[in-house]
């Protein structure tokens, strides 16, 4: 009674029964937002979720904290994972795009294909029907479905590890601490020992180019139109530029990129983009390079672009239903006060980071797109799980150089280390073998024999330098690539590895032999 | 192509009406892609200048061999070093006789003139199991018989049953520890007499087309072994040191016609081996890192060791699974069946055995075997970075579920 008595004086308020038990009750009832995390991770796209779930396992007592409320990443409902007893914490202020779009797009380019396919390649393989049509609405379902699966699994992976998931807008208060603008309206204060921002990118706007995601879309719009468009414009011939094209190209758009640099997809090596370049104009694609859009007008039904040379001239009109703009993405900072606690960022707005993650200012880390790098989701994976092993106290490690790149158009391009240009500008004598799929048994068998590997090998001691795969599913066959590349593989390792036939990887084997000695298929 | 356009098509927005086989069509489709291959390596030869002799050939001495060409003629060619290379052929069941027309050899069965409403293949092996899938996708109703209690007795145990639980949602039916003990082809089509592999009682199995898939033996007949003393093991292989050379001097044998996993990519690693050896030069093949392939939708590969085999071996290991229900372009594309399972020893984490059922196993494999090439530990195949949206994540989430845990189940 007189412990209350006290209480209240000092309050100055009611004290419920049990009050000698209110700090606990308190810590109850405010969950773990006021207690302090281990791991605090601002962003729950790839990097963030990865991150999160890593810290979680290794016992780091984890909270994410989200924009939207809705996760990106891979479905899950099954599963036991031994969970740790403390939580982690990540606040995620941005929603995470990245890995919907990826996720919207592959369905998209998945149906688009088997499209393309019925039309063009099965009256021929004896597949016979007719009113072939597509349902954009249906398509559109699968797609939606597939995702919301997905985003659906992160929560419950977030559930069995136990990492406290915030669902608001945060912002840096001091290196420690991060408020929150919950969705629901109030606000909380998330307090680390460490903070992870993963906050990823966004479009790049163009001036004079207002997105209006329904004739002007970026990526996020441009997977969801209501109808086909008869004539799309991509600026940008970048890989998101040429799949997004490629998807509607398939569907029957005609479809013009508008590249402001010579060159698509400028980080490609140089033989295998000219062939994937003519490859695309084999369907249909057609490419303005060293163009640059200088205004539109959306006034009437469709877009009017006014375009020019880039290095400046007569200009022109391009007329188009829907406008994709897909010229670059930037790092997405805005907001999240660094300018409070005095994160240093580069002139192009990434964060700068050590070989530990670590921004300039200690405990607080960066990862993903929001930092150097590849604007990878899973470069943005491996940064997360490497930065949270440092902060564990471990050793983690990524080599950006062996971080593969894949363009999912069909065939697809896929890369990991460096390009032939790369290779004569570092000075070595190499080697370089190749093999068409056109003298591939299975490519030929199942007739899409489209594409090339390309081995490049340093002369001397022929150690792999890079490998370049244009094929139906380079993306998948491109890792023994980068296993191979992780071992420092010379291009004779890969020959002498028996590959099974009739595969389309017996041609990454045939181009190793050209590399080091002779094909047998060629 | 077919199947997909039935099955997957219209829940991904392709719609079309009255969709129908042109089976000459396929057929033709398949003829031409064939004889695009083969005429590709007769340009090989030429190429190489490989002389290309058309005929039948016999030994006549180590180093002689009479051919009787296709021309009609006679021609004895002469080398330093003869390899036999004769492969395989199906192995014939007593009271089955194939004749190529309702009663077929995998080669028949790639010629069929209709698609037959009832297929019985017999032999659960991979020809049988994919050729069976052919058809049963076109519209046949399939039954496989087996002798054995499991179908593909290679197979790891338990990818075995995800993979046979598949088949069968694929409409497929098993009769398995079944034999068939004759075969009645005097009406339309085909009355197989059936029984239990131990003995029982006999039923009856009504069939349009009957596969017969149940083995393959060497092929040597009429090659002249014995004139020359080439000896041959109880199974008619032909027995071999490690440089492929067989008990007479000069004469080497590869392929399916010595001991070893009856594979065309196992052929090609003895064939360039055997000749690096001649050559005077050191060479390699390992038949445990040759991976197997079976190429169903979805398909099934594997390299190394199964559970089986590993826990026969009697070494205290480690298993990391994840399935492909929780792979993102599984799921995007919706064909998310499957999965990766990967065997390490339990001390030093090295990989033992990689398996895979997924749409693309075939390709994913080669990673694996890569790894296990450089007797990798599973970490370091969680270490490497795999890209997203990729079917290769999960080989990535299954070492990481090997070695530790997944991030992604």
């Amino acid at each position: 009674m007189a412990m209350v008595n006290l209480a209240r004086r000092r309050t100055g308020e009611l004290v419920r029964p049990g009050a000698l038990w209110g700090p606990a009750l308190y810590r109850g009832l405010a969950a773990a937002a006021a207690e302090e995390n281990d791991v605090v991770v601002i962003g729950g796209g790839p990097g963030g979720y990865v991150a999160a779930i890593k810290a979680a396992q290794m016992g780091l007592k984890t909270t994410c904290i989200e924009k939207r409320g809705a996760l990106g990443g891979t479905c899950l409902n099954v599963g036991c994972i031994p969970s740790k007893v403390r939580q982690a914490s990540v606040v995620n202020k941005k929603f995470s795009d990245e890995v919907n779009v990826v996720s919207k797009l592959t369905a998209l380019l998945h149906s688009s294909h088997m499209y393309h396919e019925a039309k063009h390649a099965f009256p021929s393989h004896g597949v016979k029907f007719s009113q072939l049509e597509i349902d954009l609405p249906a398509m559109m379902a699968q797609k939606d479905k597939a995702v919301s699966g997905l985003t659906r699994g992160i929560e419950g992976l977030f559930k069995k590890n136990k990492v406290n998931y915030v669902k608001g807008f945060g912002k840096f208060v001091s290196p420690s601490e991060v408020s929150v603008d919950m969705l629901e309206g109030e606000n909380t204060v998330v307090r680390g020992k460490n903070i992870i921002i993963a906050t990823g990118s966004d479009v790049k706007s163009l001036p004079g180019v207002t997105i209006d995601e329904k004739k002007i879309v970026s990526s996020t719009g441009a997977l969801s139109l209501s109808e086909v468009p008869k004539k799309l414009v991509v600026i940008g011939a970048g890989y998101i530029g040429l799949e997004m094209g490629s998807v509607w190209g398939r569907l029957g758009s005609e479809v013009t990129v508008v590249e402001f640099a010579p060159d698509i997809v400028p980080t490609m090596d140089g033989e295998v983009r000219k062939q994937f370049q003519r490859m695309l104009e084999k369907q249909k694609m057609k490419f303005m390079l060293k163009t640059k859009v200088v205004g539109v007008d959306t006034s009437g039904d469709g877009v009017k672009l006014t375009v020019e040379p880039a290095a400046g001239g007569e200009q022109s009109t391009l007329e188009a239903d829907a406008v994709l703009v897909s010229a670059g993405r930037v790092p997405f900072t805005a907001g999240l006060g660094l300018e409070t606690i005095g994160v240093q960022t580069d002139k192009a707005g990434r964060i700068t980071v050590d070989h530990h993650f670590m921004t300039n200012v200690k405990g607080v880390y960066a990862i993903g797109d929001a930092i150097p790098g590849p604007m990878l989701a899973h470069k943005a994976e491996e940064d997360g799980v490497a930065c949270v092993e440092f902060i564990a106290g471990k050793e983690g490690h990524v080599d950006y150089d062996l971080v593969p790149g894949v363009v999912y158009t069909h065939p697809e391009v896929a890369s990991v280390g460096k390009t032939e240009e790369q290779v004569k500008a570092l000075g070595v004598s190499y080697r370089v073998g190749k093999f068409p799929f056109l003298a591939n048994s299975r490519a030929k068998a199942i007739d899409d024999a489209e594409g090339l590997v390309k081995i490049l090998a340093e002369k001397e001691t022929d150690k792999i330098l890079g490998v370049h795969i244009m094929a139906p599913n380079a993306g998948e066959l491109i890792h023994e690539a980068v296993l191979a590349l992780q071992y420092g593989a010379s291009s004779e390792d890969i020959a002498r590895t028996c590959h099974a036939h009739p595969t389309m990887s017996e041609a990454v084997k045939e181009a190793a032999m050209a590399t080091y000695d002779k094909p047998i298929h060629i | 192509m077919y199947h997909e356009a039935i099955h997957a098509f219209p829940s991904h927005g392709v719609k079309f009406s009255q969709l129908e086989i042109d089976l000459p069509a396929m057929m033709a489709q398949k003829d031409k892609a064939v004889s695009g291959l083969t005429r590709g390596i007769e340009g090989l030869f030429k190429k190489n200048k490989v002389n290309y002799v058309k005929g039948f050939g016999k030994f006549v001495s180590p180093s002689e061999v009479s051919v009787d060409i296709l021309e009609g003629e006679n021609n004895v060619v002469r080398g330093k070093n003869i390899i036999i290379a004769t492969g395989s052929d199906v192995k014939s069941l007593p009271g089955v006789p194939i004749d190529e027309k309702r009663i077929v050899s995998s080669t028949g069965a790639l010629s069929l003139s209709e698609v037959p409403k009832k297929l019985v293949v017999i032999g659960a092996g991979y020809i049988g199991l994919e050729m069976g899938s052919v058809w049963g996708r076109l519209g046949s109703e399939v039954t496989v018989v087996e002798f054995a209690p499991d179908i593909v007795p290679t197979l790891d145990g338990e990818v075995r049953k995800q993979f046979q639980r598949m088949l069968e949602k694929q409409k497929m039916k098993f009769m398995l520890k079944t034999k068939v003990v004759g075969v009645d082809t005097s009406g339309d089509g085909v009355k197989l007499t059936i029984e239990p592999a131990a003995g029982g009682e006999q039923s009856t199995l009504e069939a349009d087309v009957v596969l017969v898939s149940a083995g393959r033996v060497p092929f040597t007949a009429g090659l002249g072994l014995e004139t020359i003393g080439v000896q041959t093991d109880k199974a008619g292989r032909i027995t071999v040191d490690h440089h492929f050379m067989t008990n007479v001097k000069g004469v080497y044998a590869i392929g399916d016609v010595i001991p070893g996993p009856m594979l065309a990519h196992k052929a090609e690693e003895d064939g360039v081996a055997c000749v690096e050896f001649i050559a005077g030069k050191e060479s390699h093949v390992d038949y445990d890192l040759v991976p197997g392939v079976v190429y169903t939708h979805p398909e099934v590969a594997s390299v190394g060791k199964t559970e089986e085999q590993v826990k026969a071996l009697g070494v205290a290991y480690r298993v990391g699974k994840f399935p492909f229900m929780a792979n993102s372009r599984a799921k995007a594309i919706d064909d998310a069946e499957g999965l990766v399972k990967i065997l390490s020893e339990k001390e030093t984490d090295k990989i033992l055995g990689v398996h895979i059922m997924a749409p693309s196993a075939g390709e994913l494999i080669h990673e694996a075997v890569l790894a296990l090439q450089y007797g990798a530990a599973s970490e370091d195949i969680a270490r490497t970075c795999h890209a997203h949206p990729t079917m290769s994540e999960a080989v990535k989430e299954a070492a990481m579920a090997t070695y530790d845990k997944p991030i992604h189940i």
